[in-house]
């Protein structure tokens, strides 16, 4: 029996060692992260762009098509200084899409012609070459089964690879339902791929029913295309091998950026504002590297070495093009993944150049996740209004982030509460604020003024004005648990019980709005939408007769997010205003946050994250969460939400379920003001004290 | 630092009430429970032909989901004023096991070692007292310990009865208190609870084998 026991010790003590040094050892090889160069060319509107050995070589709209029928080609070096011109003479045309390979500059001129045949104007393509140093084009071939040619690529053995329309094709629409739930929608405008032999002049049109874009390098040449059964797919056109995957659906063009075969892509559902890498498996997640990029058409994207070169519009509201280069080299598919937990919905992080796997938890597996430092998360995702907030702050489950570079000077750029907040009794920077949220009220400026209509911050007075809306327009939206929520959680901000005169006094206020239909969310119209859909109309020089109705009848909306309320911004007649809340306290602001795991495997590379996210946070103009006003936009509608966001507070919330069952007793009179405060007061205390 | 934890959930004014809560629930509702399982195991042992009849509805509590008896219940006792809707569904939940249990001890007692004993000059009395009892003790040890750790159970059928994470007083137990501060993250209380909740069962645990031990002598 003893001696049992001594190889029972031993056998422990063996594993103990053998594990302690795995542990030790363990070492797993971590790849660095750069944050992305950016270069600004001077070089707007642009037409075509293409990289060739380091050199941007860019056409511009206005050069492409002239009438001495010449074209001038810019070169411009890796730091962006022009460094020469080439001029391609006779085109013939305009240039539609090119590639340079071994010294040869190869493009697709597109001339409007009457078809001898069919006496319409039809367009023609033809392929020519021409030499690096100029010079007079050599014709290749003439497409004449194709009406336009998007893109084409000069793989190493000589083959010119082509996606182009075809001239006569039936019109094909398709939608698709997945497991998961999502719609993949498809529509064929033509396209067809195929491949040209320089050496036999032959060409080949692919056998891929609906092909959607394509990329070479380096030999490989990758297909993304459409199957009618499975949606979307990657073709590897040497090995024949296919890998399906639905995570962006129609795309416009892709280019290929490094070996693994990660591709930069433009388009692709939810990614349209994005400049966005992926790669072709299906876990491969979208690795956004920059935002506000607005893609037109197909080329505008180039990738070499490691760069990715992109034509776009500057931003969201401007209409001016210009060329951006990425240094990418880190940017890979390959790098392990940021894995963010959250147990509500929250919109994706911007991933800054990493790869983000959300995952959504219930409440008590996110609960259990933490409390487990668990390895395999990085970030937890959360918001002030959850239970979880105040706690992960106070019983340590977080990396402090002092250290990480530009954290510090964020948190200080951040509205004093927020700062306040982010940081704790010891001093460390517990969380990083990624936005705020305050629920106001946009209001339309003339027509609530025309109605005498105003907002003050005290709550009987507030909910007398809105009634007055309700009687002056339908075009209103005002929602009534909005307002209750506020009063409440302001009011328990300064007090942790309900039997008070304060509360007695706007209780019977809450109850009265709770069974006035005035306070119920508006069915006739959505009034946000009304609203946001006026502006649009109004920048983009279009009418619409029924928004342009509403608009001029509506009076107010209720909007609880900042994207939304961002969404507003540059209508010069739009307002906001606080909700009311309770005396002595401010308006409510929900923050969302991330922490990060201090046992997180991938702690390194979610710092670096952390790092890169904190430098694009700090730029971001409109934000609502930073202090300067310089930041904001001029027009009244920012000015004022500033205003509103500036004299906010952060609550931790108490969750509603302490309150909320019994508040709606009460306001459906099962039980009396006395008994919901006492039976409030009971679990309020509960919460507060266990 | 060292005990701080544990001082602090043990002045605690909620630990201390959901202690006393599931520490009454053992009190109360378990001997009933027990008593409650022996008649009925009784019955059935002596052939008692009604009793025989409905052994199928002191199984059906370990068959029904949860949630359908937790429905049930709340249009029963539409007062939570008092903790007797707990306890009943304490009672009712468990009874069966217990039963099965009992019954089965009995049941294993050889009718020989009765009939010797009446050769003996034994009387009724002295059967089921020297006979009997002894020989159905230690299954009802077991299940008086099941019962207990069963008690501890309770808080599923708790919470969907109430449908919050915090029911009256009366009903707020070791169980509750440990969920929301699982749910607010709260490590510390949560460990210590829970570390303090083991030592309570393994004590409880340990003397009962203690008393069964001293009744087998």
């Amino acid at each position: 029996m003893k001696k049992l026991k001594y190889r029972l010790v031993a056998v422990i003590l063996a594993l103990s060692i053998t594990c302690g040094i795995s542990v030790g050892c363990s070492t797993s090889e971590k790849k660095e992260i750069h944050n992305e160069e950016r270069v600004k060319y001077n070089l707007s509107e642009a037409s075509l762009i293409n990289l060739y050995k380091g050199d941007l070589y860019a056409v511009r709209l206005s050069q492409d098509t002239i009438t001495e029928n010449n074209a001038t080609v810019e070169i411009f070096a890796k730091d962006g200084e022009k460094k020469g011109e080439l001029l391609i003479k006779n085109t013939n045309g305009s240039i539609s899409c090119w590639d340079i390979s071994e010294d040869r500059v190869y493009f697709v001129s597109e001339v409007m012609e009457i078809s001898e045949e069919s006496k319409q104007w039809e367009n023609k393509c033809e392929l020519y070459s021409v030499g690096i140093g100029g010079g007079e084009p050599e014709k290749i071939y003439t497409f004449n089964e194709l009406s336009s040619v998007k893109k084409i690529r000069i793989s190493q053995d000589g083959i010119i690879y082509c996606l182009g329309l075809k001239k006569n094709y039936e019109d094909y629409s398709d939608t698709l339902y997945l497991d998961n739930g999502e719609t993949v929608e498809y529509s064929y405008s033509g396209e067809v791929f195929g491949s040209f032999d320089k050496t036999t002049g032959d060409f080949l049109a692919g056998e891929t029913s609906f092909p959607v874009a394509f990329d070479e390098r380096n030999g490989d040449v990758i297909l993304y295309a459409f199957d009618k059964e499975k949606g979307f797919y990657f073709h590897d056109v040497k090995s024949g091998t296919d890998f399906y995957t639905n995570k962006l659906k129609q795309i416009d063009d892709m280019e290929l950026i490094n070996d693994n075969k990660d591709y930069v892509f433009a388009g692709g559902s939810g990614y349209t504002g994005t400049l966005a890498v992926s790669g072709i498996s299906d876990e491969s997640g979208v690795i956004q590297i920059d935002d506000n990029m607005i893609f037109s058409r197909c080329g505008q994207i180039c990738a070499e070495n490691d760069y990715i070169c992109v034509n776009a519009l500057e931003d969201v509201y401007s209409y001016d093009r210009n060329v951006f280069k990425y240094y990418t080299a880190n940017v890979s598919t390959a790098n392990p993944p940021v894995n963010i937990i959250c147990s509500s919905f929250y919109e994706p992080l911007f991933s800054c150049g990493s790869q983000i796997k959300n995952q959504q938890l219930s409440g008590d597996g996110f609960a259990l996740t933490v409390l487990s430092l668990d390895e395999s998360y990085d970030l937890a995702m959360l918001s002030t209004r959850e239970i979880y907030a105040n706690d992960i702050k106070d019983k340590g489950s977080f990396y402090p982030l002092n250290n990480v570079p530009g954290v510090a000077e964020y948190i200080e750029s951040c509205f004093p509460y927020v700062s306040e907040a982010a940081v704790n009794d010891k001093g460390e920077i517990w969380m990083l604020p990624i936005s705020l949220d305050v629920c106001s009220i946009i209001y339309n400026e003339k027509n609530c003024a025309d109605n005498s209509i105003t907002f003050p911050n005290e709550l009987e007075d507030f909910l007398g004005q809105i009634r007055k809306g309700a009687e002056a327009s339908k075009y209103y939206d005002c929602s009534g648990y909005c307002i209750t929520e506020m009063m409440i959680n302001s009011y328990l901000s300064l007090n942790d019980s309900f039997n008070t005169d304060s509360f007695r006094s706007f209780a019977p206020l809450l109850k009265d709005m709770s069974t006035d239909k005035v306070f119920i969310a508006n069915p006739n119209i959505n009034v946000s939408l009304a609203l946001s859909s006026k502006q649009i109309n109004d920048k983009l020089g279009t009418s619409d007769v029924y928004t342009d109705t509403v608009y001029n009848g509506a009076l107010f909306t209720t909007i609880l997010s900042s994207s939304s309320q961002r969404n507003l911004i540059g209508d010069e007649n739009l307002l906001a205003a606080s909700l009311p809340y309770a005396e002595g306290a401010k308006s409510g602001a929900i923050c969302t946050f991330v922490c990060v795991n201090p046992n997180s495997e991938h702690l390194e590379e979610t710092l670096l994250f952390i790092e890169r996210t904190v430098a694009r946070l700090s730029q971001q103009q409109n934000s609502f969460i930073l202090k300067d006003k310089n930041t904001y936009g001029s027009d009244q509608l920012a000015q004022s939400l500033y205003e509103i966001y500036a004299n906010a507070e952060i609550y931790f919330d108490v969750p509603s379920d302490v309150y909320y069952n019994d508040l709606e007793k009460y306001f459906a009179d099962e039980i009396t003001l006395e008994q919901f405060i006492s039976e409030a007061d009971r679990k309020l205390s509960a919460y507060l004290n266990e | 630092m060292w005990f701080d934890n544990y001082i602090k959930t043990l002045t605690n004014e909620y630990f201390l009430l959901s202690l006393k809560n599931s520490l009454l629930l053992i009190v109360i509702a378990v001997p009933i429970l027990v008593i409650l399982a022996l008649i009925i195991s009784l019955a059935l042992s002596y052939g008692i032909r009604w009793v025989r009849k409905t052994r199928v509805a002191f199984i059906l509590p370990m068959v029904i989901p949860t949630a359908g008896i937790v429905l049930i219940w709340r249009s029963l006792f539409t007062d939570s004023s008092t903790v007797l809707p707990i306890y009943l569904l304490f009672i009712w939940k468990n009874i069966g096991i217990c039963v099965v249990l009992l019954t089965a001890a009995f049941t294993s007692i050889e009718s020989s070692v009765y009939e010797a004993a009446r050769l003996d000059g034994a009387g009724s009395f002295i059967l089921h007292t020297k006979i009997t009892i002894p020989m159905i003790a230690p299954t009802v040890f077991f299940t008086v310990l099941l019962s207990i750790v069963n008690s501890f159970k309770i808080f599923k059928e708790s919470y969907l009865y109430y449908g919050t994470n915090y029911p009256p007083d009366h009903s707020y137990t070791l169980q509750y208190y440990m969920n929301n501060n699982f749910l607010k993250l709260d490590y510390q209380s949560l460990a210590t609870s829970a570390v303090l909740t083991s030592i309570l069962v393994f004590g409880i645990v340990m003397a009962g084998m203690a008393i069964q031990r001293r009744f087998d002598r």
